[in-house]
């Protein structure tokens, strides 16, 4: 045993703690400078498993001197998709090199970070640097970078999973391919809660070496059971059949609060927090006090003090959404609710893993149904749950908006050299793919701007100097950057302040352009008067009385994952041939009952399709039970080819059990089957037509706009500087589209369609499972409970081919006629 | 489509512009030429062909409808002065035996040797018959007499109609003693208006004006 060893164990030792097997093994690896992939939850010991070989190392290479030795450059680098994770990780790792009076700093670099601490940072980096992917590549943007992490010896990717399937996750894999680039012999290491697909999560992470190890898998043993209760209605004959605030069984999940210790409930969105907590308030007022709000839009401040009074039983119950999804050791939490689905099992289970912290105890999760059909899923999850049943996470392909964020990046900073640059990037898992001619198209771009030049241009961005290195050298262009790095598309927004002075948090813009001064509003857990809107801040002042509006948030909304369509199919099935011994499915029966006398319940060989009349047209509801996402490609594919028989305009809705074509007119749907709408001849072809016609590319574009510096969201707090370079994203598709169709960000676009919404695969699938199915055609007078939920929800694509003038001509018509 | 307000003629036409033809004038609005420019001199890579095509199409309605006089409401070019300037100078050139008046907007903060040697009358606002043309018209500001013309807001309304349809265009948008253009410049955007206000309402669609009014 080494020296380093030795003073390990004993600080063990001291706390009356032994280091877990996994952990020792994954020290052991780390110190033979082998990569890996740790495959741990949250709450398990894997920051000690990826920080004491770090240290032991060190006290081995400095035996006397390990105690005296300061300012030793970086050495570990930790990488996490959370700021608020990172505070409770510098706390932990501080600890420990205190009680060993190893004389190192462990700091944050996170955007909540002050700037005299970043500018410290600058001149003398701490030995360990805990900082998000955004944060790294502003590290990456500062000039002289390679001195700053020159001593870098480890970097940890903590919370892999949440990263690996997004842009976020492709900016880590590119910092890292930096950081190697300067330092091959990295000791590179991530950590995954259980995903479907651990093996490939490595291989991301790791990047592609032909030559090179596979990564390890290191496994920490979890033996946590999770027990899932559902919270039922009484009479589910008035459980209402739409809906997703759930705050009708507000009644039923009191009693569980007054039993439980500390509670974490779970919404899906902000609004819904918001809704949930000011219905718990005025239900029982006693709450007030030990209850408190969480979400992304409060302000850091009040979200720090959320966290702090949970962990010291102040707060006993905080009503929350995703932002408490992740990190954060709450010991003290012994319950936890879900208002509404979770979408998905892994998200499911790791919310439940928030319960139950003490070695050997089990977890206890509620589920609280929206609406009806969710107790359908309510099975389905307990099913999904207890199989263990994880859903892949899957890597994002040669995003080139990513791309040339990262370039002009490193233009801003010590620039980069093409060749060199290209290599490395070819060795990581995202563009590994990068062919010579979109490498030179993207050089294009950022140099010239596009195609063909005209006397006229003066278009500035990077340069190549004497040396051949590509360069940012206008200050304005660099500054711009530095502050729009990062891959999360947002809204405008606006801050929210007292007129005293603290802050509350952030609101869209869209929202607070509906009000006007003196309106109240309902925002981080109280009701608010707009006072005036000055510089990008709302200031407000505490209102009496109650109101009703809370700020909706834009954004998308989740889909059911396929793992759990597919559960959902089944307990269907199951409650139609009514073998079940399921709670849940029992509970429902009473609704399925109405289904069947309204239109029918299909079973495994039937696929359905409802036609009903009301005053606003046509109404046609499919039902394939496949998730949101499929059901946007398989609606805009069906819509495509029915508008193909005849002109016709279509408004389109979905949920995750199915779709409905709108029309003011007859759907021919009859005609439509004849012509077999479900064909899987011609599909590609019908895909991409129904990608234009239904625009789902032009709302892709919104995001990759922004991450690819076209669209510049300003500066804060002074919005005018920025205004006259301003435009919108939709504008910049139309001219793209126009003048350089071939343009690699419009296709890109195209790409993110056809893998998100209407992949060809999974479309495929579902289309052959419909052939495979009779189709019934059910005429119905009433919607059916299968039907509601979709006809209520105004959140609707659309898709024409009539000619625009016709349309107008028969607005025109109707308007007079009204 | 013709229509008549104070005893004058104005033809609005689809190519977003109206002519005068009891004085043989075209009024546009809102051309914001430069804006390619601009944003290309700032890094931010925008087509350079949106002000040629803006040109182009300034260059055939006014070969089209040979006016004496060309009237424009204001943001003429988008912002500081970038080459594209030139362009629009070399078009003016090409041009002179037309009238060009400016009326200045907000977006028009060139120096003024730049519109003298384009040769642009300029104007803040201006008065002629019992007409007012000026850029835009504050809601506060007390109802003068006579008719406005403004533009500055980029008109543009939502139609809808059954089975939960609807559309944006954009509008000549016409209340109570103003009429207010629609941007003359592509690639501007549309400020959504609501219907209620309006007297009357011409939205444009593909090169075919409507009409739709609100009694």
């Amino acid at each position: 045993m080494t020296d380093g060893h030795r003073t390990i164990e004993q600080w063990f030792e001291d706390r009356d703690w032994r280091p877990f097997r996994w952990q020792r093994t994954v020290w052991k690896h780390c110190l033979e400078n082998k990569k890996g992939l740790l495959n741990a939850p949250t709450g398990s010991g894997k920051t000690f498993a990826l920080f004491m070989p770090l240290l032991i190392n060190w006290i081995n290479q400095n035996p006397e001197s390990y105690q005296q030795k300061e300012n030793n450059g970086l050495q570990l680098l930790w990488i996490t998709p959370l700021r608020a994770l990172a505070k409770d990780l510098e706390l932990h790792m501080q600890d420990v090199v205190d009680d060993l009076d190893i004389p190192w700093q462990i700091q944050r670099r996170t955007g909540d970070v002050s700037s005299s601490v970043k500018q410290k940072q600058k001149r003398r980096m701490p030995e360990v640097l805990i900082t998000t992917p955004e944060s790294l590549h502003i590290l990456l943007a500062q000039k002289g970078y390679p001195n700053r992490f020159k001593t870098l010896r480890s970097v940890v990717v903590d919370e892999w999973h949440e990263l690996i399937g997004s842009k976020r996750g492709i900016q880590t894999e590119l910092g890292i391919s930096r950081l190697k680039g300067m330092n091959p012999d990295l000791t590179i290491w991530g950590v995954s809660a259980t995903i479907g697909n651990l093996e490939e999560a490595a291989d991301v992470l790791h990047g592609v070496h032909p030559n090179a190890e596979r990564p390890i898998i290191v496994k920490a043993k979890q033996s946590k059971k999770i027990h899932v209760h559902s919270v039922l209605p009484d009479e589910i004959e008035t459980f209402p059949w739409s809906g997703h605030l759930g705050t009708k069984l507000i009644p039923k999940v009191l009693p569980i609060l007054d039993k439980s210790g500390s509670t974490l409930i779970f919404t899906n969105t902000r609004a819904q927090s918001e809704i949930w907590f000011q219905r718990l308030l005025e239900a029982n007022p006693d709450l007030a006090g030990t209850m408190a709000l969480h979400h992304g839009s409060l302000d850091r401040n009040v979200r720090d003090w959320v966290e702090e009074s949970l962990h010291s039983g102040i707060i006993k119950i905080v009503v929350c959404t995703s932002s408490l999804d992740l990190g954060v050791d709450f010991s003290p939490v012994d319950t936890v609710i879900q208002i509404g689905s979770p979408k998905g099992v892994a998200r499911f289970v790791q919310r439940a893993g928030r319960s139950g912290h003490q070695p050997g105890a089990d977890s206890t999760i509620w589920f609280v149904p929206t609406h009806a059909l969710e107790l359908i899923e309510a099975a389905a999850l307990k099913d999904a749950v207890e199989d263990n049943l994880m859903e892949n996470r899957d890597p994002i392909l040669k995003p080139f908006d990513v791309l040339i964020q990262y370039l002009i990046t490193l233009a801003v900073s010590e620039g980069f050299k093409p060749d060199l640059l290209f290599d490395e990037l070819k060795h990581t898992f995202a563009y590994q793919t990068l062919q010579p001619d979109e490498w030179n198209w993207i050089l294009n771009f950022i140099q010239n701007g596009g195609e063909s030049l005209t006397r006229y241009d003066e278009y500035n961005k990077v340069e190549v100097d004497e040396d051949g290195l590509w360069r940012v050298f206008d200050r304005k262009i660099a500054r711009r950057h530095r502050m729009s790095i990062g891959t999360i598309a947002s809204d405008s927004m606006l801050r929210v302040k007292y007129l005293k002075g603290s802050n509350l948090g952030r609101v869209e813009e869209w929202f607070i352009s509906q009000l006007n001064t003196g309106d109240t509003f309902w925002f981080a857990g109280r009701n608010l008067e707009l006072v005036k809107i000055k510089d990008m801040t709302v200031y407000v002042r505490r209102a009496k009385g109650a109101s009703s509006k809370v700020p909706s948030y834009m954004g998308g909304r989740m889909s059911l994952s396929s793992n759990m369509s597919e559960r959902l199919r089944l307990k269907l099935r199951e409650a139609n041939e009514g073998r079940t011994d399921s709670i849940d499915l029992e509970t429902i029966k009473p609704i399925l009952d109405i289904q069947r006398t309204r239109s029918i319940l299909p079973d495994e060989k039937q696929f359905l399709i409802e036609k009903s009349w009301s005053n606003e047209g046509c109404h046609c509801f499919f039902f394939p039970f496949e998730g949101r996402y499929v059901h946007e490609g398989l609606s805009a594919l069906i819509a495509y080819r029915i508008s193909k028989i005849t002109p016709i305009t279509f408004s389109i809705a979905m949920n995750d059990y199915g779709f409905e074509l709108l029309s003011d007119r007859d759907i021919p749907i009859s005609e439509a089957l004849e012509k077999n709408i479900f064909s899987e001849e011609n599909l590609i072809h019908d895909i991409m037509g129904s990608v234009n016609d239904a625009e789902l590319a032009r709302r892709r574009f919104r995001g990759i706009s922004q991450i690819a510096g076209l669209v510049f969201a300003g500066f804060p707090g002074n919005q005018k500087k920025g205004k006259h370079l301003q435009m919108s994203s939709g504008l910049f598709f139309d001219v793209f589209m126009e003048y350089e169709p071939g343009h690699l960000l419009i296709q890109q676009a195209y790409d993110e369609v056809l893998s998100t919404q209407l992949d060809e695969a999974r479309l495929r699938v579902a289309l052959q499972r419909i052939q495979n199915q009779s189709v019934i055609i059910k005429e119905i007078d009433r919607f059916s409970p299968f039907a509601f939920p979709i006809f209520v929800d105004r959140l609707r694509e659309r898709l024409s081919s009539e000619k625009l003038t016709d349309r107008i001509e028969k607005m025109q018509r109707q308007l007079e006629a009204s | 489509m013709t229509i008549t307000i104070l005893n004058h003629t104005f033809q609005l036409m689809p190519e977003r512009a109206i002519h005068w033809l009891d004085e043989s004038t075209l009024i546009v609005s809102d051309l914001h030429l430069g804006k390619s420019g601009h944003f290309r001199k700032s890094g931010i890579p925008a087509p350079h062909q949106i002000n040629q095509t803006n040109i182009c199409r300034l260059n055939s309605l006014v070969n089209q409808v040979q006016p004496d006089r060309l009237l424009i409401l204001g943001d003429l070019f988008h912002s500081d002065v970038n080459r594209e300037w030139f362009q629009f100078e070399e078009w003016r050139n090409s041009h002179n035996q037309l009238n060009v008046t400016l009326i200045t907007g907000n977006h028009d903060t060139l120096h003024s040797s730049f519109y003298n040697a384009a040769n642009l009358d300029i104007y803040q606002q201006h008065k002629e018959e019992n007409f007012l043309f000026i850029h835009h018209q504050p809601e506060e500001a007390e109802p003068e007499a006579g008719f406005i013309f403004s533009g500055h807001i980029h008109p543009g309304v939502k139609l809808r109609s059954k089975g939960r349809q609807s559309l944006r265009l954009p509008c000549f948008y016409q209340k109570k003693q103003q009429l207010i253009l629609p941007a003359f410049g592509e690639f501007t955007g549309l400020y959504m208006l609501s219907e209620k206000e309006a007297e009357y309402i011409y939205p444009i669609a593909e090169k075919k004006i409507f009409y739709l009014s609100h009694a």
